[in-house]
């Protein structure tokens, strides 16, 4: 992924010497990726744009301590999940006004190809993925939703792969329990098997 | 295949074979997965009966959150004005390295300082006292020295206070322990004034000072036998008349 690169170190130079211009360079680069982590996790457009905002704010602020050697994403991700975690605490306490975000948990206004393949499925899942808990539910959106690989979300979460793997699994397991009582419909293509027809194909 | 035989081989096979070849699937599903692992995992799971079991149950659910998260990524979207309210942020909020922040930071401490001195007993030195004596021209201690205001009299009258209190009460102090201090508190009665311990002789008519010894045990008395400096209370073990420190007892501290 071409944002996994490391940032131009006359960026970083700029950016250390208070140059607004190249951090907002900085943001227009990074903001997609960034928005669309806190969007996966908090789930409402208003509340992930705060969250964005926040986040390149803090980052702003940590500028000083950016490494040319390495890409920002992973720092950038790693803030945006901890604030959007910090909103999601806030709007289970109630604090947060939540009708937006339950609207669109439940609905999230499909393609009309998806709503085609299972928008139904589509929808207990994202009910099912909001009700793991925190750190269940940070690798499955790192994983389904910005579709890192998983030394990246190592990386992001700053810790071992195997973890990842572990927690993976545990939300895979809790997945499945909590949809047991929803049953999400499977998709009619979908065949243990077939990865298997494909996989001997190559 | 009879099943009950196949779910018996399944049972001689270690258990995590059986994780390895469902992650191998999954990897499959989700795209990331190795080739030869994913050749492993097929083949296991072609001949156990619950691992095939568990893929059917994994791999729906697998393209579902891969469908899941395309949905999320189709309405991730970020607004239009997001570097526009970023920068506003921006320009609001006070930078580090100016000197607008730099100065109320160490100002503040400072204020409060001084604001919390008097509530926490802390009076001014005796040297700035003096210096502040000084701007009137009139020696420490002479008459022509600044009366305090009201609320230097109270942090004044306070410290006095402890001090007694420290000292302790006449009555528990039976050698005249606070005699030591000779301060007099204005609203007090003054123990080295009215108190007269027994034996003491009544000041002759006509006497000088016209007082009398306090402590006359001569324990823990001050100041140099036989009285007469200013200031000085009583007499070590004397029974003539000490001069009655009426003069001096309102600078007691020394003002």
């Amino acid at each position: 992924m071409g944002d996994r690169a490391p940032v131009d170190p006359a960026m970083v130079n700029a950016l250390q010497a208070d140059d607004l211009g190249a951090f907002e360079a900085f943001y227009r680069r990074y903001e997609a990726a960034v928005y669309r982590t806190a969007f996966g996790l908090v789930r409402d457009a208003m509340a992930a744009e705060d969250v964005v905002t926040e986040a390149f704010l803090r980052a702003y602020g940590a500028r000083g301590r950016l490494d040319p050697q390495r890409s920002p994403l992973p720092w950038l991700q790693r803030i945006t999940i901890n604030l959007a975690l910090n909103h999601l605490r806030r709007r289970r306490l109630g604090i947060e006004d939540i009708a937006g975000a339950e609207a669109a948990a439940a609905d999230p206004a499909p393609t009309p190809d998806l709503a085609a393949e299972g928008r139904e499925t589509v929808a207990a899942l994202g009910r099912a993925v909001d009700r793991l808990p925190e750190r269940l539910r940070t690798v499955t959106v790192l994983r389904y939703v910005d579709e890192l690989s998983l030394a990246e979300i190592a990386d992001v979460l700053d810790c071992p792969v195997g973890t990842v793997k572990s927690r993976l699994h545990h939300a895979m397991r809790a997945l499945r329990s909590d949809l047991g009582t929803e049953a999400p419909a499977a998709p009619a293509t979908v065949h243990p098997l077939v990865p298997a027809v494909e996989v001997r194909r190559r | 295949m009879i099943p009950g035989l196949a779910a018996l081989r399944g049972l001689f096979i270690p258990r995590h074979v059986h994780a390895a070849a469902i992650q191998a699937i999954v990897e499959l599903l989700d795209g990331t997965a190795l080739a030869a692992d994913v050749e492993d995992a097929l083949a296991h799971v072609e001949m156990c009966a619950a691992c095939r079991h568990e893929v059917a149950d994994v791999a729906p659910l697998v393209l579902g959150l891969r469908r899941f998260g395309a949905a999320v990524r189709a309405n991730a979207l970020p607004g239009a004005a997001g570097w526009r309210r970023l920068s506003e942020r921006l320009a609001g909020a006070p930078r580090r390295t100016t000197l607008r922040a730099v100065a109320p930071a160490l100002i503040a401490p400072l204020v409060v300082a001084v604001a919390l001195m008097p509530a926490i007993g802390v009076s001014r030195s005796a040297y700035v006292t003096d210096l502040a004596l000084s701007e009137t021209g009139a020696a420490p201690g002479s008459d022509g020295v600044r009366p305090l205001r009201p609320a230097e009299r109270a942090v004044d009258e306070r410290a006095n206070y402890d001090v007694l209190r420290w000292a302790g009460p006449p009555a528990a102090n039976p050698g005249g322990t606070g005699s030591l201090v000779g301060l007099r508190i204005p609203g007090l009665p003054d123990p080295t004034l009215t108190e007269r311990a027994p034996g003491d002789v009544a000041p002759a008519p006509g006497s000088v000072g016209g007082g009398w010894t306090v402590g006359s045990g001569g324990s823990g008395a001050l100041g140099p036998a036989g009285g007469g400096a200013s200031g000085a209370i009583g007499g070590v073990g004397s029974t003539t008349p000490a001069p009655l420190p009426v003069a001096t007892a309102d600078r007691g501290n020394g003002r």
